[in-house]
Order: C-alpha cells, then sequence, then structure tokens
C-alpha cells in the first residue's frame, strides 16, 4: 500500500549553509492493515519520515507511493492521511466534539451522518460525555484519547502518530498502551508508529524499524529484531544485555573487558562484536569469570555487576567481592 | 496611607480631579445655550468621530495584518531596522506627523513641487491636506505598530502544529487560515482594534492639522468650543460624552487583554526564509510598501527642511533647487522687529525646560508613590487605579478643565489681592504641571513594574551575603532602578516635549511651545514660514528620536 524509496531530506543549519542530513534512502513499505513501529533515538529522523508521508514536508529525493501512485507532491489536506501529533496538537479554540467532528466537516459530511461518526469515534476512545468539554481542561490521557478519535474520525487511509504516549506518566502509559493496541486492531487500517520507547514497540508492531541517523539499522518482526539483533548499536540500543566488541586472537575475543571466548570460529585479527545477554547462572566451569562489584535486588532475580563492567541476572546473590564464573549466552552479532 | 504615596495623590487631586469634577458639574448644568444649529451641529462631530475611528482602524487592521504575519513568522533582511521603524511614528508627536506628510505630499512638499516643475503645472496636482484620507493615512502611520506587535506576538507564537493537524485532517490551506489560524489570532487582533480605534477615537493633531477645518472630532470641537465659540458649557459636554466612550473602550480594551494571556501555551517559532519564488516577490512588495509608507515621510521632513526649492520672498526669479541652513538659522531672528513677536528659538527653550520640569515633578512624585503602590495595603489597593485615570482622559479636556478650574487664585485668602499672579491660568507653570498630570501615570506604572521585577530573594541573597540594608539598597535596588528611572524620565520628557492637544488650550501666546509653535507656522501662509515649521519638526523629532533611544536601551519590560 505504502511504498517509500529511497528518501532522502536534509534540514539546513541556521546560519551556515550547510545541509545535515537527516534521512538517507530511507526504502520501506507497510502493507493492509499493518502496524509498522518506528523506533529510534531521539534525532535519528522518525518524527520527519512520519511528515514526508503526511505531506508536511517534501523530500529532497525519492518517491512516496501510495498503491503504486506517486503522491511526493500532493498537499498534505489531499492525502487523507491521518496524523497524530505528540503534545496531541488539539484546536484550543475547539470544544471535544468540534476538534474530533473537524477532519468531517472539511469533507463536508452532512451533520447528521458527522453526528454520529463523532459519537463513534468518542465511544472507541472511551470518551462519550466529554463532546462540549474544553479541550484546554482534559488532563494528559484524556487530551490524548481525544487526538486519537479526531485522527480516526475521518476514516484515514493509513494512520500515523508521533509518540502518542511519550508526554504521560508511566502508569498511564501503560493502561493507554493495551487500549490503543485494541483500537489500532479495531480500525483496522495500516498504521505508522513513531516511538523511542521499545516497550511501546514491542507492544503494538507487526514490523518494527530501527532507525539510526537517518538510516535503517534493521527491520523485522519483534522477535527477529529481539532474538537476531543486526549489530552492535542495535543490541546496546534494545538492552538486550553486554555488548562488546574486539579483535580476535588466538581462537579467542580480545576485548577492553578482557577475553572471551568465541561461540563460533572466526578467522585471526577479524573484529567482532558479541553480544552477552544477562540471563546466566552460576557454574564453576563457566566460561566467564569475575569479581562481584554490586548486587541489586530486582524483583524476582538479581543484577549482579563484576568488577571488568559485565551485568548478568542470577536467581542467587553472591557476595560481594567473591570471585564468580557464570554460564551465559553468548551471541556474535 | 503611606506617606510616600500622599504627594502624588495631592497632585492628582489638584490638577486631574478638581478639573475633572469642574467639567461635569458644568456638563450637568442645563445648556442655555443648546439650540437646534448647535445640537445638530455636535451629532455630526459625534457622528464623524465614530466613523473615521471605525475606518481608520479598519484600515489599520488591514495594513497590519499582513506586515504582522512577516514580522512574525518571516525572516527577510533588515527586519530588527524596519521592525523598530514601524515603532518609531508612535512616539512623534502629532506635530511632526503631520510636518512630515506635509513635506511630502503638501502643496510645497516634494510630490508637488517635482510634479509642478516636470509638468510646468502653476498649481499643485496632488491635493492630500484636508482631504479624509490625509486623517485616515496619519491614523495608519501611526497606529499599525500597534497590530504589528499585538497581533504579530500572538501570531509568533501560535502552535504551527495546529495547522498541520488540521491540513492533515484535510484542510486547505484556505480553510486553516480562517478555520484555524483566524479564530486563535481573534483575542490578539480584537486588543489590537479596540486600541486602535481608542487612540483615533480621541485624535486631535491629526485632524486639526491635516484634516483642516473642514473636519472636527469630540476632541477638536471641545478645543473649538471652548476657544473660538467660548461656549464653555458645550465643551463640558462633550468631555463628558468623549470621557464615557473611551472609558468604555478601555474597559473592554483590558478584558480583551486578559482574555489574550490566558488560553494558549507559547510555543516561540523560529521565523522562515521565503522559498519559493512567489514567496520572495510576496515578501519584497511588502517590504517595500513598508519601506516606502515609514520611510518616506520621515525622510521627507529633515531634507525638506534643508532644501530651497522655491523663489523666496525678495528674489524675482526661481533660483534653482538647493541645499539651505536658512530655515534654520531664521528661527533665531525676530525678522519683524516687534515686541510681542516670539522668536521660535525661544519656543525651543520654552519646550526644553517645561520637558524638565515635568521630567524631575513625574519623577519626584512618581518615584515614592510606586514604592508605596509595589507592597500595597487595602488603601493603596483601592488608590492604585484612581492613580491610573488620568490616562483615560484626552489632553484637551485636561486642557479644558484647567481653563475652567484655574481661572482664577485656587485659595483666595492666601494671595490676598496683591500684584502677584492672581491665578495659575497666567503662569507658564500650567503647561508642565498639565504635562505631569498626563506623564504621572506611566512614570509610576513602569517605576511599579521595575520594582516589581526585584526578587527579594536578590535581597535576602545579599543580605546573607553580608550586606547592610542600605548597601542592599544601593547594590540591588538601585542597580536596577536607575535604568527605569532614566527610562521613565525620558518618557515623560518625550510626552511633554510633543503635547499638542493641552499645550494648545493652555500655553499662551507669548510662552508658545514648540508644538504650538509648528502649529501655528503651518497655519501661516509663506515658504519662509513653511521652511521655519518644518525646520522646528525636525529638531523636534531629533530630540524625540534621541529619547526614544534611550527608553528602547534602558526598557525593562512590557509592552504597551
Amino acid at each position: 500500500m505504502l511504498e517509500l524509496l529511497n528518501l532522502t531530506k536534509s534540514y539546513n543549519l541556521t546560519g551556515t549553509g550547510e545541509n545535515q542530513p537527516l534521512l538517507r534512502n530511507i526504502s520501506l513499505s507497510v502493507a493492509p492493515g499493518e502496524t509498522v513501529c518506528l523506533l529510534g533515538p531521539s534525532g535519528s529522523g522518525k518524527s520527519t519520515l512520519l511528515r514526508l508521508v503526511a505531506g508536511l514536508e517534501a523530500p529532497e529525493g525519492g518517491e512516496i507511493r501510495w498503491q503504486g501512485r506517486d503522491i511526493a507532491t500532493l498537499p498534505a489536506h489531499k492525502r487523507q492521511f491521518g496524523l497524530m501529533f505528540q503534545d496531541y496538537a488539539l484546536f484550543p479554540h475547539l470544544d471535544v466534539q468540534s476538534n474530533v467532528a473537524f477532519g468531517l466537516r472539511m469533507q463536508a459530511i452532512a451533520s447528521s451522518a458527522l453526528a454520529v461518526r463523532v459519537a463513534e469515534v468518542l465511544a472507541l476512545v472511551k470518551m462519550s460525555g466529554f463532546e462540549h468539554r474544553r479541550v484546554t481542561e482534559l488532563s494528559g490521557g484524556e487530551q490524548q484519547r481525544v487526538a486519537l478519535a479526531r485522527a480516526l474520525a475521518p476514516r484515514p487511509l493509513l494512520l500515523m502518530l508521533d509518540e502518542p504516549l511519550g508526554a504521560l506518566d508511566r502508569a498511564l502509559k501503560a493502561t493507554l498502551l493495551d487500549e490503543l493496541r485494541h483500537i489500532l486492531r479495531q480500525a483496522g487500517i495500516p498504521v505508522m508508529y513513531v516511538t523511542h520507547d521499545q516497550e511501546e514497540a514491542f507492544t503494538l508492531a507487526d514490523r518494527i524499524l530501527l532507525l539510526r541517523e537517518g538510516q535503517i539499522a534493521q527491520a523485522g518482526t519483534p522477535l527477529e529484531v529481539f532474538s537476531h539483533p543486526a549489530d552492535g548499536w542495535v543490541a546496546s540500543f534494545l538492552g538486550l544485555g553486554n555488548v562488546l566488541s574486539g579483535v580476535v586472537r588466538a581462537g579467542a575475543l580480545d576485548t577492553p573487558f578482557g577475553r572471551f571466548p568465541l561461540p563460533k570460529t572466526r578467522p585471526e585479527g577479524a573484529t567482532v562484536t558479541l553480544l552477552i545477554r544477562p540471563p546466566a547462572a552460576l557454574a564453576s566451569d563457566g566460561p566467564l569469570a569475575g569479581k562481584v562489584t554490586d548486587v541489586l535486588f530486582r524483583g524476582e532475580q538479581f543484577r549482579v555487576e563484576l568488577e571488568n563492567g559485565l551485568y548478568f541476572h542470577l536467581d542467587h546473590a553472591p557476595r560481594v567481592g567473591t570471585m564468580i564464573r557464570l554460564q551465559a549466552r553468548l551471541e556474535v552479532l | 496611607m503611606k506617606l510616600r504615596l500622599l504627594p502624588a495623590v495631592l497632585f492628582l487631586g489638584i490638577f486631574f480631579f478638581l478639573p475633572l469634577g469642574r467639567i461635569l458639574a458644568l456638563s450637568l448644568a442645563p445648556l442655555s445655550q443648546l439650540d437646534a444649529a448647535l445640537f445638530s451641529r455636535l451629532a455630526d462631530v459625534l457622528r464623524f468621530t465614530f466613523f473615521q475611528a471605525a475606518a481608520s482602524s479598519l484600515l489599520t487592521v488591514l495594513f497590519g495584518l499582513p506586515l504582522a504575519f512577516l514580522f512574525a513568522r518571516v525572516d527577510f533582511p533588515l527586519k530588527p531596522f524596519l521592525r523598530t521603524l514601524t515603532a518609531i511614528p508612535f512616539m512623534l508627536p502629532t506635530v511632526v506627523v503631520a510636518a512630515a506628510f506635509n513635506a511630502l505630499l503638501g502643496p510645497r512638499g516634494w510630490f508637488n513641487l517635482a510634479l509642478m516643475s516636470a509638468l510646468g503645472l502653476s498649481q499643485p496636482p496632488i491635493i492630500f491636506l484636508g482631504t479624509l484620507g490625509a486623517i485616515l493615512a496619519a491614523h495608519v502611520f501611526y497606529n499599525a505598530t500597534i497590530v504589528i506587535r499585538l497581533v504579530g506576538n500572538a501570531w509568533a507564537n501560535l502552535d504551527p502544529r495546529l495547522g498541520q493537524a488540521a491540513r492533515s485532517l484535510g484542510a486547505s490551506p484556505a480553510s486553516v487560515f480562517w478555520q484555524v489560524t483566524l479564530p486563535l489570532l481573534r483575542p490578539a487582533l480584537l486588543a489590537a482594534t479596540l486600541l486602535v480605534f481608542l487612540f483615533d477615537f480621541t485624535s486631535y493633531g491629526v485632524i486639526l492639522l491635516l484634516g483642516g477645518p473642514k473636519f472636527s472630532t469630540i476632541e477638536v470641537e471641545i478645543a473649538l468650543q471652548a476657544l473660538q465659540m467660548l461656549n464653555l458649557p458645550a465643551a463640558a459636554l462633550l468631555s463628558l460624552i468623549q470621557l464615557l466612550c473611551t472609558l468604555t473602550f478601555s474597559v473592554l480594551y483590558t478584558r480583551s487583554l486578559s482574555r489574550l494571556a490566558a488560553p494558549l501555551k507559547p510555543v516561540p517559532q523560529t521565523p522562515r526564509r521565503a522559498q519559493t519564488r512567489l514567496e520572495r516577490l510576496l515578501v519584497a512588495s511588502l517590504v517595500c510598501v513598508l519601506l516606502m509608507f515609514y520611510a518616506l515621510p520621515l525622510l521627507a521632513l529633515p531634507l525638506r527642511s534643508i532644501s530651497r526649492l522655491e523663489a523666496q520672498r525678495g528674489q524675482r526669479t526661481a533660483s534653482g533647487p538647493a541645499l539651505t541652513l536658512e530655515y534654520y538659522t531664521e528661527l533665531f531672528i525676530n525678522r519683524r522687529g516687534s515686541i510681542f513677536y516670539i522668536p521660535p528659538a525661544t519656543a525651543a527653550r520654552n519646550s526644553l525646560a517645561y520637558a524638565g520640569l515635568t521630567v524631575a515633578c513625574s519623577l519626584l512624585l512618581g518615584f515614592p508613590a510606586a514604592q508605596a503602590l509595589a507592597r500595597p495595603g487595602r488603601l493603596e489597593k483601592w488608590l492604585d487605579p484612581l492613580l491610573l485615570l488620568p490616562l483615560g482622559a484626552s489632553a484637551v479636556t485636561l486642557g479644558l478643565g484647567y481653563l475652567l478650574t484655574f481661572n482664577r487664585p485656587l485659595v483666595p485668602f492666601l494671595v490676598p489681592g496683591r500684584g502677584l499672579a492672581l491665578s495659575f491660568l497666567a503662569s507658564p507653570l500650567i503647561v508642565p504641571l498639565a504635562h505631569t498630570t498626563i506623564a504621572l501615570p506611566f512614570v509610576i506604572r513602569s517605576l511599579q513594574a521595575a520594582l516589581a521585577t526585584i526578587p527579594p530573594r536578590y535581597r535576602e541573597a545579599a543580605a546573607v551575603l553580608g550586606a547592610s540594608p542600605w548597601q542592599v539598597w544601593w547594590q540591588v535596588d538601585w542597580k536596577i532602578l536607575s535604568r527605569a528611572l532614566v527610562s521613565a524620565g525620558a518618557f515623560a520628557f518625550t510626552v511633554s516635549l510633543g503635547e499638542f492637544g493641552a499645550a494648545s488650550l493652555l500655553a499662551r501666546p507669548e510662552y508658545p511651545t514648540l508644538p504650538t509653535a509648528i502649529f501655528r507656522f503651518l497655519s501661516q501662509p509663506g515658504g519662509m514660514n513653511y521652511g521655519q515649521a518644518l525646520a522646528m519638526a525636525t529638531i523636534l523629532m531629533t530630540i524625540t528620536g534621541l529619547a526614544i533611544g534611550l527608553i528602547e536601551k534602558e526598557r525593562v519590560a512590557g509592552e504597551f
């Protein structure tokens, strides 16, 4: 349905004439009914990508195709894509009802049909009864629901959400995330969801696209990304475990953290990145060893930090200052 | 009541509330002289006042709105300079603005002289002075900066994502403007329109100098009835009507201003450059219009004051155009050799002396008052708005009040029939007293604002660091207040120097001020009188410009 081919965008540093690349040769596609999460740190270009798709900015190169048709020059208001902004951008001069009805009014829909649809989406986001409230009087969570209703009301062909839960506190986030999953599934439209929070991405996504400095670092289902991170950056951004890189010397890996055995043979002198996931077990013949410097109780398990800087999750707490040997999974990336 | 407040309260009591009371008393007395002819004339005046104010405000908003957008959202060359340029007229004395338009478009102005010599005409082809167009143009020139600043600020802080959200919901750029941008700007637009209307409604100098005798607003009519018709009750009645109107508009304005502050959180935007060719063309043409409208009159005045373009008295044939300083040197010469003739240089000296007195009085009265009001008790809270009331009264109304009040000894038994001046009215002091009354509310307000910006924690920090109370005052309060005092003083100075309405009623012929002298010379025939008027206006503009520069440099906070 939506296809992006080699999209490029740079941004002009004010004052200097220099162009800083924001997006470099981004290609991706979104299938009908699919939820794609763009995950990346701030500054990686995720929001810019959404603005290009929405038509709020023009790409410098590449194509944006919708059902095979290039829409790069189609103005934003003719694309029929919905966009939900980070701090919602609700119209402060309109009440809840008029905010939600805005997109429908732009389509010149009959007022009876309009009222029905507004009631419908407000019910979907559990905001029935708030029709005549001022949006400035709503709480953050309520504003978020109204913004979602406003984006959904005109039945967009594609829904884009830019960090929709970013401004909310943790507890509220968890509840709304769950609801959002149901609402998006019910709407049945393709969704592009931008976030820097991997928990949101893993919960919602059919497919995750990891963005790093304007390029796609990895694309795949949440399971694929989780179990086979493409490189050291992906593994450390997702916080999958200890990421070490070093050089192969005499069949083992030399790193600033010490020498580690290699699970697969690699040629002598090659640079290799190793991922050591934290779940581990004490084992007297384990390949990993170190002096315990800190032990933190983490509910089910203990987080144990070693002198060489690595950390592990153990079922039993060793004493600080003792030497331990461990068995853990080593993966070459 | 705090003792420090007493001088200001007493002063305003005598020099504002007493005259105001006299006007009220007189206007409520039965009008014996109100015949049908006078009644219909006053009705016409009232109608025209509302009409010209409404037309001027509408034009000002239409002119200012694109400029507000330009300054708020677009980055273009010379922006800070052009922003200052649009703000200058607002502070200029009306006589200067009138003289500037006269120098550009008047019968002896640049355009007419150029066209006459180019086309060989004997009469000036452009008739600008004495038309409604001149009044409207001058009002736009004066007040567009209000729209640019108030609406421009709101526009600059408008969250652009609201527009983008609307576009993603299917709104075309035009619908975004009508459905989102304009409704969000409405409070600012309303406030700006009301303020502009208020200024246009009480306009005096512009109507008198550019509109000529054909046009009369309430303000002009008050002066006319008082000075020429000698019908003081009619003048008092008009003053009352005007006072009620301005009071209503002021309340509406304050209300709209308070709504302005409320709902939107500011999201300051970095202005962007014009990108497409069409955008660049639009920006360039707007900048050109702006530059012409503001720079041309302001340049026409000083240039015309040093150019001889027509034959002078005594010269048979016109010598070619030449640069000359004779309009300036002439200011010092009593050509008529008359002892009743006051050379214009004396008017300049009077004006400077009056301005100096106004600065001294308003600071001496205003500083203690501001300190008392900064930490108000119950009485001070109640007095606070009362001290600001003179802002609502026009200068001409004040002048009329003085005419009614000080035409006899204030306390007769204190001056028992000696040769001493029997009344304030005869004294040249009456003008600086009126100017102090006008400037005092501004001075108190701005000093009060400056005092409020000193957080008590600064004083506490200084004290904890070992400063004695005196050192605290010197190191903290004075450092901040001295700037505010300079700014307030410069403001009082500008007000007094350019004030025309009250001075035109109160300044005695033997003690003219610069504005009244400019007015007199402009209304007299002859190239030399014209040139001298322009020379004086140029001097006035320069001094005012310097004072404005000082105010801008020391500005602490606040708009309008």
